[in-house]
């Protein structure tokens, strides 16, 4: 078979290992950092606004949460990207700032959206988190004279956030692997960066399978610190 | 003056009326035992001692102030009464001494060197002071009540409160936890007991309180309830808990 014959893997690995060490890992590396914090922060807030007396608080961020999760993240990316900016700019138009140009550079909207997907599934973990906290705990708070929103801080958050952490590490080796829809709103990822090796080498078997492979090499390492991360934290404390 | 005056308590969870009308005088450095059948309202009433629920009737004065009055500032009333409960509730992320040290230092703005010494000494007194630096999982659950007991005292409360405090315990520790208990009472403390163990009510309770349907039944000293009680309920019930 002719693609048999023309297989070349030495060239892809020479030339397409290094671009992505160049181009891609750096971005992956951001948005996954970044995209990771930021989705906690997001998470956070979002599991203490569930948890407010106040009714519509709780109504906003459900209705939230529901648009969140009911579309798929690459639309969201796609909205990010393309539509966010125009609506940015007919907002300034609206407030009187003429020919206001917004440019949102491809990572950004990928940190923004993968923060903002992220943040809220994990806001529902900490969120059941926090409930599944034993009620005495809170009470012991309250009887040694702190006030509801000391007993939460203090006492029901830090236990609450430590349960989380096995579940924060699943999430982030399934971050990782999303990082790749950024290629479609045009972020230089790893994905992208192949997919242009490909058009100009036309060494599509190669490239795509040493794609997969470096994929391979972040995620497999990652999920055993997950788990370590799992025994570690479900363990009580010592 | 006494230390609480309770008139008319009420309370109700729904249409669930679990505190009727209870009235109670406790003076400074009484120690009280409260019984009842499951179920008679004494954790609510101890929970509304320090607000823990919020009474849906009635007056509550401490040192004559009506602790029930909008303005009434609950935090600050809360550093005046302990509580420790059944099942312990130590924070399980502080060790035994931060436990013990936590509120004192990060409420009550004690300063944290001079605390500590205070805390290792009241550890000390419930006899766990090798233990200062481990966590409370790793404790047995009569070790936890007595941590438990010396972190409220951290506070320096005029009264303490113990709702069931050694039921949640393997019986060969329950002594110990009630040792702590009767060396709190002999030096004066002012203390509300719900517990069954009646040895304990008749060596130190100055009163026993038989409640009842969200009542007081009966009040009085331990000799008279447990010779004299009145009525036959009180008779009934503590005929069942003296047999087991
Ligand atoms: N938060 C609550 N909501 C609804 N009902 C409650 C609540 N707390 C207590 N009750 C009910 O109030 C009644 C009295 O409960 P309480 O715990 O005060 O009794 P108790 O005398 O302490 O009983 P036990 O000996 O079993 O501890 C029970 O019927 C209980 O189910
Ligand atoms: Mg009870």
């Amino acid at each position: 078979m002719r693609v048999l014959q023309n297989l070349n893997f030495g060239k892809a690995v020479t030339e397409l290992i290094p671009k992505l060490f160049e181009q891609a890992i750096g971005i992956v590396v951001l948005t996954t950092v970044v995209g990771f914090i930021l989705a906690i922060v997001i998470g956070f807030l979002l599991a203490l606004g569930r948890l407010s007396k106040h009714g519509w608080l709780r109504n906003i961020i459900i209705v939230f949460q529901e648009i969140i999760r009911g579309t798929p993240l690459l639309v969201q990316l796609v909205y990010i990207y393309y539509v966010v900016p125009l609506l940015i700019e007919v907002l300034a138009y609206l407030i009187g700032i003429d020919n206001y140009k917004c440019n949102m550079p491809a990572v950004t909207a990928g940190i923004i959206g993968i923060g903002i997907n992220y943040g809220t599934y994990i806001s529902e973990v900490i969120r059941s988190a926090i409930l599944a906290i034993d009620s005495g705990q809170t009470e012991a708070a309250l009887a040694l004279a702190m006030s509801p929103r000391q007993a939460l801080f203090r006492i029901v958050v830090p236990q609450a956030f430590r349960n989380s952490i096995p579940v924060f590490g699943n999430y982030l080796v399934m971050l990782v692997k999303d990082t790749s829809l950024m290629a479609y709103i045009t972020a230089p990822e790893l994905l992208l960066v192949t997919k242009a090796y490909t058009s100009q080498t036309f060494l599509t078997i190669e490239s795509y399978t040493i794609l997969a492979v470096v994929y391979l090499i972040i995620c497999i390492p990652l999920s055993w610190l997950v788990k370590l991360l799992e025994k570690k934290f479900n363990k009580k404390y010592r | 003056m006494a230390l609480l005056e309770i008139k008319g308590l009420k309370k109700n969870f729904g249409d669930l009326k679990v505190l009727q009308n209870v009235n109670m005088t406790i003076e400074e450095g009484e120690v009280l035992v409260l019984i009842g059948p499951s179920g008679s309202g004494k954790s609510t009433f101890l929970r509304c001692l320090n607000l823990l629920e919020q009474p849906s009737g009635g007056e509550i004065l401490f040192k004559g102030e009506n602790i029930l009055a909008d303005k009434f500032n609950v935090i600050n009333y809360r550093k005046h009464v302990g509580m420790c409960f059944q099942r312990f509730n130590l924070f399980p992320f502080m060790t035994v001494l931060n436990n013990v040290m936590y509120s004192p230092v990060h409420i009550l703005k004690r300063k944290e060197s001079e605390m500590k010494d205070k805390a290792m000494t009241l550890l000390s007194k419930v006899g766990l002071a090798d233990k200062a630096n481990v966590y409370p999982d790793t404790l047995s659950g009569g070790q936890q009540q007595r941590v438990a007991i010396a972190r409220a005292l951290a506070m320096e409360p005029e009264m303490m409160l113990f709702d069931e405090p050694t039921s949640a315990l393997d019986p060969e520790l329950v002594g110990d936890v009630l040792n702590v208990m009767k060396d709190l009472a002999h030096e004066g403390m002012t203390m509300a007991v719900v517990t069954h163990e009646m040895g304990f009510a008749r060596e130190v309770a100055d009163r026993v309180i038989f409640m009842e349907g969200g009542i007081v039944l009966e009040d009085k000293p331990p000799e008279e309830m447990f010779t004299n009680p009145e009525h036959d309920r009180t008779r009934e019930f503590l005929k069942r808990i003296l047999n087991n």
